[in-house]
C-alpha cells in the first residue's frame, strides 16, 4: 500500500512498499533503455515500514498497486510489455525516434514555417542535452527508491515528478492515448486488485503514477505560495 | 536581450539602423495541449520555470487546455529554443516559431 506525497517539515514524503518500489524502478528502467541510458547498478531494496505517524493516514492518502496478471507470451502486445517491463540492459546508445513512445519523450521543437528543417537542426542542437537530463532525472529517480519512506528535498521531488512524468508519457503512447476520450478510458480502469489482461494491468499502472505524481504536485505546489 | 543597443555604440550607424528595424522578439514559445500532462504539473512548471505569479500560470494553462495551445513566451531565436529545450526536459509539448 503506497501513501501519497505530503510536504512536512522535513521534505516531501511518501510510502512505498517494495514491490511498488521494483515496479517503479522496472518503468524508469524502460524509459532509460528507450532514451539510450542506463539503470544505476541494482541494490537490493530495503524491507521497511512506514512511519510511525505514517500509519494512522487515511485511506484518500493511500493506493494499492494492482498484482500483475499471469504471464503469458502468445501474444505480441504480451511479449512487447514485458520487454518494457523487464527493461533490456542494452550498452549502445541507440535512439528509435520511429517509436512513438520516444518522438514523444523528444519531440519536434519546430511550428509554423519550415518546421521540419527547423526541427531537424535543433535536434542536432539540443537534442542530446535534453536526453542527458531525461536519463540524471530517471537515474536520481530510480536510486531514491532505493527506500519505502521516501523524504525527498525539492530538488529530489522535482526530479522525481519529472520523471514520473516520463513514465507516464510512455505509458500513455503504449495505451494509445491521445485524446482526453482515450485519458478517459484509462482512467475508468478501475482499482480492482488483480488485473485480467497486460492492457488493463498498464492502465493501472498508468493511474498509480499518475495518482503519485498528483500528490507530488500538490505537495510541491502548496509550498510555493 | 539589449546587445544590438549596446553594441550600436561603437558600430557604424548605418548598421546600427539596420539592428534596430528588425523586430526585437521575432519567435514565440508554444505549448501544446496533451491529455496526458496533469495540470497541476504544467501550472507547477509554468510557475517555477517562468516565473509566472499563481494567476497568470492558471491561465495559461487552461488556455493550452481549452484552446489546444497558448503562446507562453516571446524572444530571439535563442532564447525560444532554450525555452523549448526546457519544456522538453519537463516532458511539456512546446515548439517555437517565428512571429508573422
Amino acid at each position: 500500500m503506497a501513501l501519497a506525497f505530503k510536504s512536512t517539515l522535513r521534505g516531501y514524503s511518501a510510502y512505498l512498499e517494495k514491490p511498488e518500489r521494483q515496479i517503479l524502478r522496472s518503468l524508469f528502467s524502460d524509459v532509460l533503455t528507450l532514451l539510450g541510458g542506463v539503470s544505476p547498478a541494482d541494490d537490493q531494496l530495503e524491507e521497511d515500514k512506514p512511519r510511525f505517524f505514517d500509519r494512522f493516514r487515511p485511506a484518500a492518502e493511500t493506493a494499492h498497486l494492482p498484482e500483475a496478471p499471469a504471464r503469458q507470451t502468445d501474444s505480441p502486445t504480451d511479449e512487447a510489455f514485458w520487454h518494457l517491463v523487464d527493461g533490456l540492459n542494452d550498452d549502445e546508445v541507440h535512439l528509435d525516434l520511429t517509436d512513438p513512445a520516444v518522438k514523444r519523450l523528444l519531440p519536434d521543437a519546430r511550428s509554423g514555417e519550415a518546421a521540419e528543417a527547423g526541427s531537424q537542426q535543433f535536434r542536432q542542437l539540443a537534442q542530446d542535452d535534453i536526453r542527458q537530463e531525461k536519463i540524471a532525472d530517471l537515474q536520481r529517480a530510480y536510486a531514491l527508491l532505493q527506500t519505502g519512506s521516501l523524504m525527498l528535498t525539492r530538488t529530489e521531488a522535482e526530479a522525481f515528478s519529472r520523471a514520473l512524468n516520463q513514465v507516464r508519457l510512455v505509458l500513455s503512447s503504449r495505451l494509445n492515448i491521445e485524446d482526453e476520450h482515450d485519458a478517459e478510458r484509462v482512467h475508468r480502469v478501475g482499482s480492482v486488485d488483480q488485473a485480467t489482461d497486460v492492457e488493463s494491468y498498464m492502465a493501472l499502472l498508468y493511474n498509480f503514477v499518475s495518482w503519485l505524481q498528483e500528490t507530488l504536485m500538490q505537495a510541491l505546489i502548496g509550498d510555493l505560495s | 536581450m539589449g546587445m544590438s543597443v549596446t553594441s550600436a555604440v561603437d558600430v557604424d550607424p548605418d548598421i546600427a539602423v539596420d539592428e534596430v528595424t528588425t523586430p526585437a522578439e521575432p519567435w514565440k514559445v508554444i505549448v501544446w495541449n496533451d491529455p496526458v500532462n496533469l495540470m497541476s504539473y504544467v501550472t507547477y512548471v509554468f510557475r517555477t520555470y517562468f516565473g509566472f505569479p499563481e494567476a497568470v500560470a492558471h491561465r495559461l494553462m487552461l488556455q493550452v487546455h481549452h484552446e489546444g495551445k497558448a503562446v507562453v513566451a516571446h524572444g530571439t531565436k535563442e532564447e525560444a529554443e532554450r525555452h523549448v529545450a526546457a519544456m522538453h526536459g519537463y516532458g511539456l509539448w512546446a515548439t517555437y516559431e517565428q512571429n508573422q
